[in-house]
């Protein structure tokens, strides 16, 4: 019995303190198997990935996949931070990580360290990291020194939960026992405690939040809700409100603005919080059953990510949520909505008319009215008249105080089909099967609508069909009009585009005005007037999400716009240049049928109302400027799939096989995640790609810039991009200095040979020239006449003396002339030619002197045949002997001739003649000479012990 | 049904039941340490206490009792300390079903007892006779898992005497309590437990 009590107390309760208004929400587990994983810590960082610490270890998430990032504590990550480009995780064991490329690295912290575990995290502009722990106090680190503060040096408490910075050397944490302002700029720390004492609703605080422009900050407590505290004046008080905290103990807060501000509670509930004034909130809870919310993350692009005790959760609550109405009830068909002053909503689902309140949950549309025939219109006018439009039976109305009335004036109103109402300042304008009627509005002294003008398709709008009207801001109607395309009318003139008739097709379901007074035309494409001009939206969206059969189209207050198809939905994000899709894909549940996807309405603030089957969608208008696009992140970098872990960009020519990662990062649409990318200084042109990594292999020597960009659709000219820089480094023989050098050596090179082919070869004719005299005149010396005549007398005597002996001597002599001859013009002979030669004319000389003259000869039979030497030298030299010295029997003359491997001696004793023999002179120069163009060696000569020596080497 | 007939019919099945209990408190030895050096009127110990756990699933309601509660509350630290032996539970709907809580879940060889130590939030003032809420924040280690939690007790002070009364929660996965599947309807995830002691001055 009490428990049904209570169920029926906490209905009425929930009833009253539950917003109307439901986000749409996706769940995402870490792994695959959908385990649930507790999320502790959540954090996006300048490029969007969001980073998240689990109980299973730390997490990157690009909107598509989850990857690990492994590190070396596996332990809980239970606090995460970033700041400026740097990313900093701590432990349930008190280590602490920092992140950089993907990679976690242990930070070492000297001094004192946490060895608890870490709450919290907060890194200020200077460097400064604060941890805070579960038993420790807080740590403050600066260069990975740390320093640390507790109770003993004053603070209320050694659990803290939270530290905010609050200015240059001033923070706020939040503790078990109430909140500390720490303030240590003037080289003494000053700490002021607040607790119940001074007003705090409850002494655990868990949560602290700066509010954006003003000096209030959040307090958010374990089970007393929310407090504020002003850092100027130190005061901590509570806000009023409307009943009691009722969501449990607060987790996290994040906070846009004064009037915007996001509470996440333990026992499941997201609560939007106003603050009216300093003194007065407004709160309204969103509740998530059998989740413990844990930490907040509203990203760039508006998706509010919740982490929890199961994984992740994306809500969508900033751009897009719904009024939900109450299983069983659905939508069937509507045919027209409309929204009046007070935000109630009426809508229309054939001759039924409901209305229901957008401000209270839980009730089922209220039916208001049956209608004579279909309802094809409704619109509030300026005085919030309710203008009913049926199929058939004319026009009708509602006044504010609730009556339902036939349209009293013109006879054409009775019977009228109408297809679209809609009015400006001075009349209502009606379209119909029979062209534009523009009317006077009723009074309150006269009910009677009077007729101003009609038009038609002879008036100059080219049709009779006007599917949609639609006044700007300028004063002029706009037509979408079934055979004549878009129409203008401007009071006087009808301007036409009939820019789509390439298509055959010239119908236009819809059109409306943007925030920025672009005109948005609907028809089997989304044109948009802007500058002048109409452009096709939808050019360049992939052929997937295009959905041909759009129904309406209308702008927010904030500027996106919002085009609805049979199917899906499309909001147009103007900054970002791109469409945020909603449809089957995105799994949030938006989907519904062609029948109820039928019709918009917008409320006086700017939110845009679309029927759908669970109940009402509501496009939000947007405070903030989100930004849907995609952007990219190159991942890693790798040579011959290797990765480069280093920070180079700088590789030797023979690593020239380049592969990039990259990974887009898009929690709006992220399955239409396309890129292109340009090698700049390799091929100036964007190749369009889906996949991931690119290689470039062989790249030659030269300056690079990898460029990726990523974008949702085919346009990239607004897209966000990636760059990476890198040399590949000419290899040394491909440098200028090398190859000047060796320009040079081969210049010096050709140089010298051409210098010792000229030397060689003036050598060569020298030698030949050398040649030539000696043997001029060796021949002269052989033909000298006192050598014939002596040679011819002792051939005489021979004759006489001996027969055998003188055939003997003509033939040696006969021998010597004929080698002469053979050897004269070789540079170098066989010593044992050469000996051949001495020998003939040796024997000639043997003949003449007889035992006057000897020679003694010591060389061994290997170098005679092995050794050369200058031709008729050896011949040439025992001749001077001979020719300078008495040979006679009382004085003979001995010529010693030795050799060895190198040279060889010709020694005689000096016995000189009175009467010289004429002699050139030339003997000894001519051989010396002709050694010195042969070799490097030299012949020696001189006097020793009375011998004259000559030694010649041998070659 | 009276449960005992559930209970017999099931037999082999029950066998699965378990129970895991939730702890409490008691004198630690630190604060026996403390307790010689302090000022006794601060200290408070359990005179008389019993700890009570049931787990409401669909098909049983298994519920065990201790009064082996020990435990002391040190006023003027605001600190406190509970421990309970597991094995001293008592009440289970057969001897079996004991066993497999002593043996199959909470190890109670291996993690003989359940203990709560930490502080209290709120302020108490035991002079005056009255009631107060209050919480007391610390670890609560059971199946040699600890876990921080915040329980909230209601505090009864009269004639010097303090009265604690307290109700929670325990769920078995925060404590790695494994259930297996084929008692999942007969053994709740969350595990009620309730405690009631009674305190007086150390002397």
């Amino acid at each position: 019995m009490m428990r049904i009590a209570r169920f029926i107390f906490l209905l009425l309760f929930l009833s009253t303190s539950l917003d109307a208004q439901v986000p749409f929400s996706k769940d995402y587990t870490l792994s695959e198997s959908n385990t649930p994983s507790k999320i502790n810590a959540i954090v996006q960082d300048d490029i969007g990935n969001i980073w998240l610490g689990t109980d299973i270890g730390l997490y990157t998430f690009n909107g598509q996949v989850f990857i690990k990032i492994s590190d070396s504590i596996n332990k809980a990550v239970t606090a995460l931070a970033y700041k400026q480009n740097r990313i900093v995780a701590g432990y349930s064991n008190g280590k602490v990580v920092e992140i950089v490329n993907y990679r976690a690295t242990e930070l070492h912290i000297s001094n004192a360290k946490p060895s608890s575990s870490i709450t919290s995290i907060c890194l200020d502009a200077s460097g400064m990291m604060f941890l805070c722990t579960e038993d420790e106090g807080i740590f403050l680190v600066l260069n990975d020194i740390g320093q640390n503060l507790n109770t003993s040096k004053g603070l209320p408490d050694n659990f803290i939960y939270k530290v905010s910075v609050v200015g240059d050397k001033r923070i706020l944490l939040g503790s078990d026992n109430g909140i500390a302002d720490i303030d240590w700029a003037n080289n003494k720390t000053a700490i002021s405690l607040s607790t119940t004492a001074q007003g705090l609703p409850d002494n655990i605080v868990r949560v602290i939040k700066s509010i954006p422009h003003s000096s209030l900050y959040w307090l958010g407590t374990q089970e007393k809700g929310l407090a504020l505290y002003n850092k100027d004046t130190k005061k901590v008080w509570v806000p009023e409100m409307d009943g009691q905290w009722a969501w449990g103990q607060v987790n996290d807060i994040i906070s846009i603005s004064a009037h915007h501000n996001i509470a996440i509670t333990e026992s499941g509930y997201l609560v939007n919080i106003d603050l009216k004034d300093s003194l007065h909130i407004a709160a309204k809870a969103n509740f998530f059953p059998n989740k413990k919310l844990q930490k907040l993350l509203l990203d760039k692009a508006g998706n509010l990510w919740v982490a929890t005790d199961q994984g992740l959760t994306l809500i969508s609550s900033e751009y897009i949520s719904y009024f939900k109405l109450e299983f069983p009830y659905a939508l069937r068909k509507v045919t027209a909505i409309a929204c009046d002053k007070g935000n109630a909503l009426w809508f229309a689902q054939n001759n039924e008319l409901y209305s229901i309140s957008l401000n209270e949950a839980g009730k089922p549309p209220l039916h208001v009215y049956n209608a004579e025939a279909t309802i094809t219109s409704l619109y509030v006018d300026k005085e919030d008249r309710l203008w009913i439009g049926t199929f058939g039976k004319g026009l009708w109305y509602r006044t504010n105080n609730g009556a339902i009335t036939r349209a009293i004036g013109p006879e054409v109103l009775k019977n009228e089909s109408i297809l679209n109402i809609n009015g400006t300042e001075s009349s209502l304008w009606l379209a119909g099967l029979n062209g534009l009627e523009e009317l006077s509005y009723p009074t309150a002294l006269n009910k009677q609508i009077r007729p101003i003008k009609h038009y038609s398709k002879g008036s100059g709008i080219g049709t009779d069909y006007v599917y949609e009207l639609y006044p700007d801001h300028k004063g002029n109607i706009w037509m979408a009009t079934d055979g004549a395309g878009v129409c203008k009318y401007d009071g006087k003139n009808y301007y036409h585009w009939n820019f789509f008739s390439k298509l055959k097709n010239e119908v236009a379901y819809t059109v409306s005005e943007d925030a920025y007074g672009d005109i948005w035309l609907g028809t089997k494409d989304l044109y948009r007037l802007h500058k002048g001009y109409w452009q096709n939206m939808r050019a360049a969206e992939m052929p997937a999400n295009l959905d041909a059969n759009i129904s309406a189209v209308i702008a927010n207050g904030s500027g996106q716009v919002v085009s609805v198809y049979q199917r899906s939905m499309e909001e147009w994000y103007p900054k970002s240049n791109c469409f945020r899709h909603f449809n089957r894909k995105l799994g949030l549940g938006i989907d519904s049928t062609p029948l109820v996807l039928n019709c918009v309405t917008k409320d006086t603030a700017g939110n845009i109302y679309v029927p759908f089957e669970k109940g009402i969608v509501i496009f939000n208008k947007q405070d903030s400027l989100y930004d849907i696009r995609p952007s990219v992140d190159i991942t890693n970098s790798s040579v011959y799939q290797k990765n480069i872990t280093d920070q180079r960009h700088t590789f030797p020519y023979n690593e020239n096989d380049i592969s990039f990662h990259f990974k887009g990062i898009n929690f709006t649409n992220p399955e239409q995640l396309n890129y292109r990318y340009m090698l700049r200084g390799y091929k100036e042109r964007w190749i369009n790609t889906n996949d991931e990594s690119v290689t470039f292999p062989r790249l030659p020597p030269g300056d690079y810039t990898f460029i990726v960009q990523a974008s949702l659709n085919n346009d990239f000219r607004n897209a966000n991009e990636d760059t990476y820089s890198f040399v590949i480094a000419t290899p040394f023989w491909r440098k200028i200095w090398f190859v000047s050098s060796m320009i040079i050596l081969l210049i010096l090179l050709a140089y010298l040979i051409i210098r010792a082919r000229e030397k060689r070869l003036k050598n060569m004719s020298k030698l030949q020239e050398e040649r030539m005299v000696f043997e001029y005149e060796h021949l002269k010396s052989q033909v000298n006449p006192h050598f014939l005549f002596n040679s011819l007398n002792t051939l005489t005597n021979l004759i006489e003396e001996n027969k055998d002996t003188a055939v003997e001597y003509t033939v040696n002599l006969a021998d010597l002339y004929r080698n002469m001859l053979a050897y004269r013009d070789m540079d170098l002979i066989l010593l044992s030619e050469e000996w051949e030669i001495l020998n003939d004319y040796f024997y000639i000389q043997k003949c003449r002197f007889g035992d006057a003259l000897n020679l003694v000869t010591d060389i061994p039979e290997k170098v005679m045949n092995s050794k050369k030497i200058v031709p008729l030298a050896l011949q040439l030299l025992v001749e001077n002997a001979i020719k300078h010295n008495i040979v006679s029997n009382s004085h003979p003359l001995t010529i010693w001739i030795k050799g060895d491997e190198n040279e060889i001696s010709i020694r005689n004793p000096i016995q000189e003649k009175m009467s010289k023999e004429k002699s050139e002179g030339i003997g000894l120069k001519n051989i010396s000479n002709r050694y010195k163009l042969l070799t490097n060696k030299r012949i020696k000569f001189g006097v020793e012990g009375g011998e004259f020596i000559v030694i010649l080497p041998l070659l | 049904m009276p449960k005992g007939l559930l209970l017999g019919k099931n037999f082999s099945t029950l066998l699965y039941i378990m129970i895991r209990v939730r702890a409490y408190l008691l004198v630690s030895f630190l604060l026996l340490v403390q307790l010689s050096q302090a000022q006794t009127n601060n200290i408070y110990v359990i005179n008389k206490g019993t700890v009570r756990f049931y787990s409401e699933a669909k098909q049983e309601l298994i519920s065990a009792s201790s009064e082996e509660i020990k435990g002391a509350i040190d006023l003027g630290k605001k600190s406190f300390l509970f421990k309970i032996g597991i094995a001293s539970f008592i009440g289970f709907n057969n001897p079996l079903q004991r066993e497999h809580f002593n043996e199959n879940y909470m190890e109670t060889d291996r993690f003989p007892e359940a203990t709560y130590s930490g502080k209290i939030i709120e302020d108490v003032d035991v002079s005056k006779n009255g009631e107060y809420d209050v919480r007391s924040k610390g670890k609560l280690k059971i199946h040699g898992i600890e876990r921080e939690r915040i329980i909230k007790a209601h505090i009864i002070c009269k004639n010097g005497t303090i009265k604690i009364e307290c109700k929670f929660i325990v769920p078995l996965a925060d404590h790695d309590i494994k259930i297996p599947r084929i008692v999942m309807d007969k053994l709740a995830p969350d595990i009620n437990v309730t405690v009631v002691a009674t305190l007086i001055p150390n002397s």
